[in-house]
């Protein structure tokens, strides 16, 4: 009975091999002596679906730039099975792997693996159409020869038949009416769905997904949601998704494995073992609008075009205030595109104003267009009884505005300690948590936004493109935190957030 | 009419140089500086096999295009490591180098004497002596670059080189050998700069190291820029525009010491022009950054 039993479990540890697709063992990564990644072993499964999660820092993207071939590590191994023929690559090298340029660990060479990768920054082509994204990047296509891309009918033949693929991609992804749209004029949730099909289209069999939900509104989420859940159930693709706070329980209704990154280390669970404090339920603009309110405070939310609402927090002790910031009758376009028709908005001192809008309504252009980035087609902005039609961005900011874009933006050669400097911002409002040394470049998503939000000038108006983007647990209840003695101090607050059903 | 016909040979000649220069910067994002190095190396190749050699037209100008060809290794594998501005310089180090090269190596190409003599085009024994004749010949040519750049630019080939010319790493992760599109695009490119430059060579029978210098690759470059990068228009556009200035100008009756430099003038006032209110070019597409 005992070895019988002990045959079935081999035969299943042989079975649960064979499914492992791509695996690591002890991968180990540094920048200037800080241990980023520690000893980091995994195998991935074929039709898995991975949640990797992890504090702000805590070297999710690092690790997901190692595993597409972005980043070498400094020790480890990794080990790739896809398409049957396997792939290892060690750590260190020997130097006579490293001059060979036809041996390099790089981002084409886990392409051709079937490892693919959609960014958080999404990163499309954007003088190409939603149509041609996912075209090009169709693999091993006879018509990327020059010399056959002029004389064969077969790569005719052949780009005709990955046009039609690629048509049938969008179009089971609802944008069979967006083929021809220029990829830079379409909304975010759109984008994001162009760069799922263009990276299975490029045969990903192995799919990394950094931030798929992040920015996008209900509607959206529910899309990019349904097509994963297409793609890992029935085209047994695996999924490492990396998520932000806000939507770990929305991939945990996906997600079979969670991995958790700490302190350089990766912890392993199942799904179902993880439902902790950390993964529960977040909404924190409704406890935003709860705080700031306090118990006899007021709200009251007010219905824009198109969707979108205003909501307005009047601390308690505040009645009736005098206008800071007026816009009238305006009307933005991008393109030829009218973004914003006709909206008037009246922002009063010491309030709080969350705009809530689903995405592509316009509420970035809003933004900079009362910050002088983006020029205006008609209509007035009032700063403080100052008309801002022709007053440039740096004008506008010494009369008393302050805006944190949501492009996370910083300034890539500069320390983190010279950017604090150049801004006047001396006291570091997250813990110290980010190392005064580190170049802007190698800060991480969540990193980048908390020295942005560090460096906010003091403003009477302050503009805030969705400041929870990137941001921790911990660093969201800083922030409300900060947010809260902004309006104490009579200051008047611009937020943006995508649509929230609860808001 | 010899006058325009004359006009209307240096214009394809031109068409040919900025349609594989706009190959590079409009779709390749690879702003190359020494395009009229390349564009010597082709005359000076065809001429010398021409009159020291006594070869014929063709088999010299597939040779040119052939070491020509070769010799775009000097600017295609730095480009594998360098982007932006250092690439700038170093396609400006190749261009000065190269230049230096047809000064100085006397021995070879008579420095700055030139080379004088070379003979006519002469095609399945029909020697092309006219300027009607010479117009036709350089008008096929242009025409026969033209489709073959509008075949490759609409071919996958072509699609690639503008997915990494938008964003090369999101290109390579999706398996694309930029290091390859980047050498084939050099290949192309200077081969057909090298066919321009032979043309160029039996047409003027005479050429020196001063028609190919930095400053003639500027002008090819404020060509495509003041025209546009990114499509077919652009191109013809500024070279058409950059040829037509000067021919102008010479009926404005400017005395001889101020004509060239009102010329440079002209062409940088363009230039900062076009950067400031049209990025894209007067006819093009892409916004070069």
């Amino acid at each position: 009975m005992d070895a019988m039993t002990e045959n079935i479990k081999r035969k299943e540890e042989r079975k649960s091999h064979a499914d492992v697709v791509f695996s690591t063992n002890n991968l180990v990564k540094a920048f200037g002596g800080q241990v980023i990644l520690n000893d980091i072993s995994f195998n991935i499964r074929k039709g898995e679906v991975v949640l990797l999660r992890g504090e702000n820092g805590s070297g999710k993207t690092t690790l997901v730039n190692i595993l597409t071939g972005n980043l070498e590590p400094d020790r480890g191994e990794i080990h790739i099975n896809i398409n049957g023929d396997k792939e290892v690559f060690i750590w260190p090298r020997p130097w006579w792997k490293e001059i060979n340029p036809l041996d390099h660990f790089t981002p084409e060479r886990l392409a051709w693996e079937g490892i693919g990768r959609v960014w958080q920054d999404i990163r499309l082509f954007p003088t190409m159409t939603a149509l041609e994204n996912v075209v090009v990047a169709s693999p091993e296509q006879s018509g990327e020869n020059p010399v056959l891309a002029l004389f064969s009918k077969k790569a005719k033949k052949e780009n005709r038949q990955n046009t039609k693929k690629s048509s049938e991609w969008l179009s089971m992804l609802g944008l069979g009416d967006r083929l021809d749209s220029s990829c830079d004029k379409i909304s975010l949730g759109q984008m994001k769905r162009v760069a799922i099909a263009r990276a299975i289209q490029a045969g990903a069999k192995i799919l990394f997904l950094d931030e798929p939900l992040s920015g996008l509104d209900k509607e959206g989420i529910s899309e990019v949601m349904g097509y994963l859940e297409t793609l890992a159930k029935k085209n047994s693709i695996t999924l490492v998704i990396v998520e932000h706070v806000f939507n770990i329980p929305t991939v945990l209704k996906l997600a079979n494995t969670v991995w958790t990154l700490s302190n350089g280390k990766l912890m392993i669970n199942k799904s179902d073992e993880t439902i902790d404090d950390k993964t529960k339920e977040v909404n924190p603009f409704h406890d935003l609008l709860r705080q700031i309110a306090g118990e006899n405070g007021k709200t009251h939310t007010e219905k824009l075009p198109n969707g979108a609402k205003l909501a307005t927090v009047i601390p308690e002790g505040l009645g009736d205030s005098q206008s800071v910031l007026e816009v009238k009758v305006l009307v933005v376009k991008r393109g030829i595109r009218t973004v914003i028709d006709r909206l008037s908005i009246n922002l009063k001192k010491g309030h709080l104003y969350i705009l809530e809008a689903p995405n592509g309504w316009g509420k970035s252009s809003l933004l900079d267009v009362i910050a002088g980035i983006h020029p205006l087609e008609s209509g007035k902005i009032i700063l403080k009884g100052k008309e801002l039609n022709t007053i440039p961005t740096h004008e506008r900011i010494k009369i008393g505005l302050a805006y944190l874009r949501s492009q996370q933006s910083v300034f890539s050669s500069l320390s983190v300690k010279e950017q604090r400097k150049l801004s006047n911002a001396n006291i570091p409002l997250f813990d110290n948590s980010l190392n005064g040394k580190s170049k802007g470049s190698y800060l991480s998503g969540g990193e980048k936004q908390k020295l942005l939000i560090e460096m906010l000038p003091e403003a009477d108006v302050c503009l805030l493109d969705e400041p929870m983007i990137g941001l921790d647990k911990g660093s969201i209840e800083k922030l409300v935190e900060l947010i809260k003695q902004m309006i104490e101090k009579g200051k008047t607050l611009l937020i943006t957030v995508p649509e929230y059903k609860e808001v | 009419m010899n006058y325009i016909l004359h006009l209307l040979i240096y214009l394809d000649i031109y068409i040919i140089i900025t349609m594989s220069l706009n190959l590079l910067v409009g779709y390749g994002g690879l702003f190359q500086l020494a395009h009229a190095a390349y564009y010597g190396i082709g005359a000076y190749t065809t001429a010398l096999l021409m009159v020291a050699l006594g070869w014929g037209f063709i088999p010299a100008i597939i040779c040119s295009i052939i070491i020509t060809g070769c010799l775009s290794l000097l600017v295609s594998i730095p480009a594998w490591r360098f982007r932006s501005d250092y690439f700038v310089m170093l396609s400006l180090a190749v261009q000065v180098t190269i230049y230096s090269l047809l000064y100085n190596w006397t021995g070879l190409t008579k420095g700055p004497f030139g080379i004088t003599g070379i003979p006519k085009p002469t095609i399945l024994g029909y020697k092309i002596d006219t300027l009607p004749n010479m117009f036709i010949l350089s008008t096929v040519i242009a025409i026969i670059c033209g489709v073959i750049l509008y075949v490759l630019l609409r071919s996958p080939w072509g699609k690639a080189l503008k997915a990494m010319r938008d964003d090369e790493l999101a290109a390579r992760g999706l398996g694309k050998n930029t290091r390859l599109f980047k050498l084939q695009a050099f290949l192309i490119a200077c081969s057909m700069v090298a066919l321009a430059g032979g043309l160029y060579a039996t047409y003027v029978s005479y050429i020196d190291p001063t028609s190919f210098t930095l400053d003639e690759s500027i002008l090819m470059l404020s060509m495509v820029i003041v025209g546009g990068t990114g499509n077919f228009r652009g191109p013809i556009v500024g070279a058409l525009i950059l040829i037509a200035i000067p021919e102008i100008l010479r009926f404005v009756h400017i005395p001889d010491a101020f004509a060239a430099n009102i010329r440079l003038l002209i062409y940088g006032l363009l230039i900062v022009t076009m950067a400031h209110f049209r990025p894209q070019g007067l006819a093009g597409k892409y916004r070069f950054k």
